[in-house]
């Protein structure tokens, strides 16, 4: 099912129509928000096929790099309690204001990288006279996991809920008139949760075309080629290429398991302001599990590192290599940024591939 | 993190089941989602997110030719 979405001559075809559609256009600048996306564009040299007036930009669908300077201090605080911490790897390396989770376990902090919020439950309930945390962060993919894990998880386990939702972040980032975007790929595997619905308010309200997409290469130049069809015919939709999963209507059964235990809240982005209803919160009945109300964890908000651009990445006004810092002072090895740390970071993923991204 | 990968249902037990990643097993939960075995799932963080259609992948294998096939008529 995979292979026919790589193959070379349909792609071929695909860029040809593109650049025949782009000769009818001034400039178009795409934004993709997931990281996953920025993976496959790169990963298979995406840009350098599409002519010079057609530009894809990523955004802000970088779960791990979205998390604020003071969410991490939270985990790296949680950690500092002598709690267990449970975290996806990702998370890791990315450095608070002083500290990263990694530094507080090579002092002794239990740390512990877990695949899924399923195992952190699991350490809590194998460990009852323990107190386990799990680190949740990640959009709408991610929050049905943590909603359903919650609902029989042990009273020895809680999250620091830091997931967020992307429609918000999409309506700000038009509303602030920061960037000027003519289309946007649509995250499929946020998509598949939400459906249709949460993108169309966008549309009618900014006339901007959107393309849900999958991750294969043929998903990515289809999306493209069909937004630019849109901006030719001067219509604005929202089309789902990646019908193989996601369905009009989303999950609604995910979508129900969410709302039994979240409400949306309002959360600054690394890099936005505080973007309203744009985060979710454990709603009363699961307040045992809020690490935050349960430990009592207040830390000032200190912002983000000097001099990282990662704001600016997640805004889309800079690519990695504009960072002044990228590939010198700030590496895998010793990242400054988060963008830098995740493998879906837009600076990770150039510099993995050594490109221009 | 955000990753999100298609496994075949191997083995259903309860709420999580048996998947195959192209010759990797693992379990995964299937809270999410209504499934049986043999059907292909879209796993993320040990949950299945969503089932997969063969038959909408090869709708949209489809339309991706007739999309190109106007072209070459023009
Ligand atoms: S290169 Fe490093 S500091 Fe610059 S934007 Fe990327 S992650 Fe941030």
């Amino acid at each position: 099912m995979i292979t026919e979405f790589r193959d070379r001559e349909t792609a071929k075809k695909a860029c040809d129509r593109i650049k025949e559609i782009a000769k009818n256009l001034d400039h178009a600048k795409i934004m993709h928000v997931c990281g996953t996306h920025e993976d496959t564009i790169t990963r298979y040299g995406i840009r350098s096929l599409l002519p010079e007036n057609v530009e894809v930009i990523s955004g802000p669908g970088c779960p791990v790099c979205v998390t604020t300077g003071r969410e991490i201090d939270e985990a790296i605080a949680l950690a500092d309690k002598g709690l267990t911490v449970t975290t996806f790897g990702d998370m890791l390396k990315v450095p608070g204001s002083e500290n990263s989770l990694e530094g507080v376990k090579a002092k002794g902090g239990d740390v512990r990288v877990v695949y899924s919020i399923t195992d952190a439950a699991r350490i809590a309930a194998e460990n009852p006279d323990t107190d386990v945390v799990h680190i949740a962060i990640g959009f709408e993919t991610t929050a049905p996991s943590t909603a359903a894990e919650l609902k029989t998880a042990p009273g020895n386990f809680s999250v620091l809920c830091c997931h967020r939702t992307i429609p918000n972040a999409m309506d700000l980032l038009l509303s602030s008139g920061d960037v000027k975007v003519n289309g946007f790929i649509d995250p499929g595997h946020v998509s598949a949760i939400i459906g249709l619905g949460p993108y169309r308010p966008l549309t009618e309200k900014f006339n901007v075309p959107q393309v849900i997409a999958g991750f294969e290469p043929l998903d990515v130049l289809f999306g493209i080629l069909l937004i630019l069809e849109m901006m030719e015919n001067g219509k604005a939709e929202v089309k789902n290429e990646y019908s193989r999963v996601v369905k009009d209507e989303g999950n609604p059964r995910a979508l129900e398991i969410m709302n039994e235990v979240f409400q949306p809240c309002d959360v600054r982005w690394r890099g936005f302001p505080i973007i309203p209803g744009s985060g979710l919160e454990l709603k009363e009945e699961f307040s045992q599990y809020d690490a935050r109300k349960k430990f009592n964890i207040k830390v000032e908000d200190r912002g983000e590192p000097a001099g990282c651009r990662c704001g600016d990445i997640l805004k889309g006004l800079i690519r990695p290599d504009e960072c002044p810092i990228f590939g010198k002072g700030c590496a895998p090895d010793k990242p400054v940024g988060p963008c830098m740390v995740s493998s879906e970071g837009a600076c990770a993923i150039a510099y993995k591939f050594n490109k221009n991204a | 993190m955000c990753l999100a990968i298609p496994a075949k249902i191997l083995r259903i037990n309860g709420n999580s089941a048996e998947v195959d990643f192209g010759g990797v097993k693992r379990e995964v939960k299937l809270d999410l989602v209504d499934a049986k075995e043999g059907d292909w799932v879209i796993v993320h963080t040990g949950y299945a997110i969503q089932t997969m259609s063969e038959e909408d992948a090869k709708e949209t294998l489809r339309y991706f030719e007739e999309i190109l096939k106007l072209e070459d008529d023009n």
